[in-house]
């Protein structure tokens, strides 16, 4: 309560103020009706925290425990053949949902732990048929990592916030660890069990603790704040050292006994932009940057022999190592490096790779929705396609898993990126409200339109790295809004009393053309072929598509009359415009049903692609020429591709229907992305 | 609120007791804080569950109950931000497709004059105000609620009821007329 004297005009606002508010009536929401949505909010919170944090740096950290020991703590004997015999997928198994299992070894089964599912199940490791199942937690909150070791299976549970021992005999859990924050990752080591915790101190930090822990008591015998990033810490673990990686400081090398800092591998963080994924063995740590891999003497910790150049794409990527072996995941395959001098020499063809465990003669990979066995023998019969439900609801049409490039999608205020099969998703930029994506032509960066204050109207254009990395905002942008790129990706047109081109480092701001009390201009597009089209609205009139040069020159009409057109968008090669045409007009106080339709670069050919009724707007199109819109519908908003020329309509994204809020707004890149972040 | 009480006594309850327990007590008043925030009760109902679903999700690191109304109020103020920069780009983009939307909330506008005035505020204003006149926040409360300093709530307070004054005696001038 207050303590500081009211003068007498406080006092007086201080009571009508409680007399003006509290006079209005709440309705009752008992706790028994509120408590249901309140827990469903909270999952979908989680779900975006588990896609952060486990899918990319739990599965690299357990990848690097387990297949450095096996479940009584002996280093594997001899390593997977490498023959003339391609490695191939030889079993899978499906799982619902689309997040990647966690993955464990030990017992002579495979362990996967489904989050989506709040279970984990024990698999034949030659079929990966289901032998067992245990219940961990709830539905879309529980499991989050698993490890093998002292012949038991340890299994984090999200839901409770306990390190789980389950027998793997019985599946029946025989200890429950209370581990106290928001427990990330798990693993075994040295005898010992190492779990990861979040958060420190209060609800504002980020950073992590790392726990030991003894296993057949239970008891937590050590503990070290974590440096950097809570959300991207990397642990691996042997008798003599403890490593640990984080996105921005060096790799540590730790001593289990004292838990104190030994020494830290310097070059390790050269090209690091994420938690780098790591391995020990051979005397060497293992530590991936984004281009390649880099081995470190364990006695010295000097850097002794770096990879050729593998596109890896994301420095968490997961490592697991053999005795002549260490596989690693690039962008679309599985390598295999030799143990000293790094160099390629097996690849296996295979996309979306999120954890490796070896269990010699095989291989297992999780990757979203499925466990795959690879070895060098016969394939076995590819599954059937089903469609994707993504962690924010959005249900994915199967064949949308052929289509190429990367989508930039709203995930609430904030930019999310997603596959086109909805896989993969994981927020841009998190820090403040981002809107308006447009992808670079080259696929690797976004503008978008950020909040750098909290009153409406503090934005300016800004542009990121698509993992996330090197946010810049551009001088002389505040108040911009609906950015696109230059065909070159060196300059940006964006509207703000007019139409606007910037270089993007903030020099050579030019002013196209400029609003008046009669017209304004917004939603400027940069053609391939050098021409910027924008919707123009005179006083009282409704919108239409002009078109113009990158200098303001040669401004011309694309459409006349009708009832209003807006919102346009370049095909790849800048032959067609789509774009969002009114199709009649309920008055000014009524939603005007819109369609998308697509004409040719000078205005021509005008023709409709979307589905007749409702709304449909934001259109885009995808790198090989279809056009990707929004259209409402009963339960929010779906997406549709279309060819051109209005043929093969399909609905690629059926809205959530699970209450969290839909897509709004969508781009779609040309570049095939990592899963790496800043 | 008893098994706050019985937390302190060493009779520790569980967490969806404690949750229960703070929604009964202060749910209302939230509400209401955020009926001032974004003018609108459906939407503070919103808020208000979206601050009970982020206390939960924090609980564990909350390290002393007494600190769980604080942060509901933080939480409630965050999403209001939120919110009006939602609504600032749908009226942006309802324009560009012919779609208006209200710009005024008739929530409180019908209600009262005072509360009309508070919505014309800016946000840090708006939040200043409703903190320490209605939430009965001190002034170093509100600027940790806000995550200011407590100079910038005595400056923001100062100008926002010089600008409550004008308004008022402005609305006050045109009803006479």
């Amino acid at each position: 309560m207050t303590s500081e004297i009211d003068t007498p005009v406080e006092a007086e606002l201080r009571s009508q103020l409680h007399t003006s508010l509290d006079g209005i009536a709440v309705d009752d929401l008992p706790w028994p009706h509120a408590r249901a949505d309140i827990h469903h909010r909270v999952q979908a919170r989680r779900r975006r925290i588990r896609a952060a944090v486990a899918a990319v740096a739990t599965a690299s950290a357990v990848a690097s425990i387990l297949v450095v020991l096996q479940s009584d703590g002996r280093r594997t004997s001899s390593p997977p053949t490498v023959g003339t015999r391609p490695w191939r997928v030889v079993a899978s198994a499906q799982f619902p949902g689309t997040d990647p299992p966690r993955i464990a070894l030990g017992d002579g089964y495979v362990f996967a732990g489904l989050w989506d599912s709040g279970r984990v199940d024990r698999l034949d490791p030659v079929t990966l048929e289901p032998t067992g199942s245990v219940d961990v937690g709830s539905s879309q909150d529980g499991p989050l990592s698993l490890s093998y070791g002292a012949g038991s299976l340890w299994v984090l549970n999200f839901a409770d916030a306990r390190l789980w021992r389950i027998d793997p005999a019985t599946l029946q859990p025989t200890m429950k660890i209370k581990l106290g924050g928001e427990p990330s990752q798990v693993a075994f080591g040295d005898g010992q069990l190492w779990v990861t915790v979040c958060c420190a101190t209060t609800h504002t930090s980020n950073r992590q603790r790392l726990l030991r822990i003894n296993p057949n008591s239970g008891t937590i015998t050590g503990s070290i704040a974590l440096p950097g990033d809570g959300e991207t810490i990397n642990i691996a673990v042997e008798p003599h050292a403890v490593l640990v990686g984080s996105q921005d400081a060096p790799v540590s090398v730790l001593d289990p006994q004292t838990l104190t800092v030994q020494r830290q591998l310097h070059d390790s963080c050269d090209f690091c932009d994420g938690a780098p994924g790591l391995a020990i063995g051979e005397g060497s740590f293992y530590v991936t940057s984004k281009t390649s891999v880099l081995r470190f003497a364990e006695s010295t910790g000097r850097l002794i022999a770096e990879s050729p150049t593998v596109s890896i794409g994301s420095t968490a990527t997961p490592l697991a190592l053999a005795p002549d072996g260490l596989w690693l995941t690039s962008r679309d395959a599985l390598l295999r490096l030799a143990v000293t001098d790094l160099r390629v020499t097996d690849h296996v063809q295979l996309r979306a790779s999120s954890q490796i465990a070896i269990a010699e003669p095989a291989l297992y990979v999780s990757s979203p929705g499925r466990v795959v066995r690879i070895a060098q023998e016969a394939p076995a019969p590819t599954p059937t396609p089903s469609p994707t439900i993504n962690d924010a609801g959005l249900s994915a049409a199967p064949w949308a898993r052929d289509l190429p490039g990367e989508v930039a999608v709203n995930c609430g205020s904030d930019i999310c990126l997603m596959r086109p099969d909805g896989t993969g998703e994981r927020p841009l930029f998190a820090t403040f409200p981002e809107w308006d994506p447009e992808w670079s032509p080259d696929g690797h960066r976004l503008v978008f339109r950020g909040y750098y204050g909290i009153a409406e109207g503090d934005y300016a254009i800004y542009t990121v790295g698509s993992d996330g990395c090197h946010v810049t905002r551009i001088p002389g942008t505040d108040g911009g809004y609906q950015p696109t790129w230059s065909t070159t990706g060196t300059r940006i047109t964006f509207a703000v009393g007019g139409v606007n081109v910037i270089n993007t480092d903030g020099t050579g701001l030019h002013k196209l053309t400029r609003d008046t009390r009669a017209r304004f201009d917004a939603a400027p597009a940069w053609s391939a072929a050098d021409r910027i089209a924008f919707a123009r609205t005179f006083h009282g009139r409704p919108p239409e598509i002009y078109a113009m040069n990158p200098d303001g020159s040669h401004v011309s009409a694309l459409t006349q009359g009708g009832r209003g057109f807006t919102d346009p968008a370049w095909s790849p090669d800048g032959r067609h415009l789509a774009f969002v045409a009114t199709t009649a007009s309920r008055g000014p106080t009524a939603g005007n049903p819109t369609v998308i339709e697509v004409a040719n670069a000078n205005g021509s050919d005008r023709h409709t692609v979307s589905p007749a009724g409702g709304n449909s707007f934001d259109p885009s199109w995808t790198p090989d020429g279809r056009v990707v819109f929004l259209a409402t519908s009963n339960e929010g908003y779906d997406a549709y591709l279309v060819n051109a020329d209005g043929t093969n309509l399909r609905r690629l994204y059926k809205g959530p229907t699970n209450g969290q809020a839909g897509i709004e707004t969508i781009a779609w890149g040309p570049a095939h992305l990592d899963r790496s972040r800043c | 609120l008893k098994v706050v009480e019985g937390v302190r006594s060493g009779n520790r309850p569980r967490r969806d007791d404690l949750v229960a327990a703070l929604y009964d007590r202060h749910r209302s008043e939230l509400i209401r804080l955020g009926i001032g925030l974004v003018g609108d009760v459906g939407d503070a109902e919103e808020l208000v569950q979206d601050a009970f679903a982020a206390l939960l999700r924090r609980w564990t690191a909350l390290r002393d109950v007494d600190a769980a109304p604080g942060y509901l109020r933080t939480a409630v103020v965050n999403g209001a931000r939120a919110r009006w920069r939602r609504r600032a780009l749908r009226e942006r983009m309802s324009r560009l497709i012919g779609v208006p939307t209200e710009t005024t909330d008739p929530d409180v506008a019908e209600r009262s004059t005072l509360l009309t005035a508070i919505a014309a505020l800016p946000v840090r204003k708006r939040a200043c105000v409703l903190l320490r006149y209605y939430a009965d926040l001190s002034e170093a409360e509100t600027a940790t609620v806000l995550g200011v300093s407590v100079g910038t709530v005595k400056s923001q307070t100062a100008k926002a009821l010089a600008q409550l004054s004008k308004s008022l005696e402005s609305q006050q001038s045109g009803a006479q007329q």
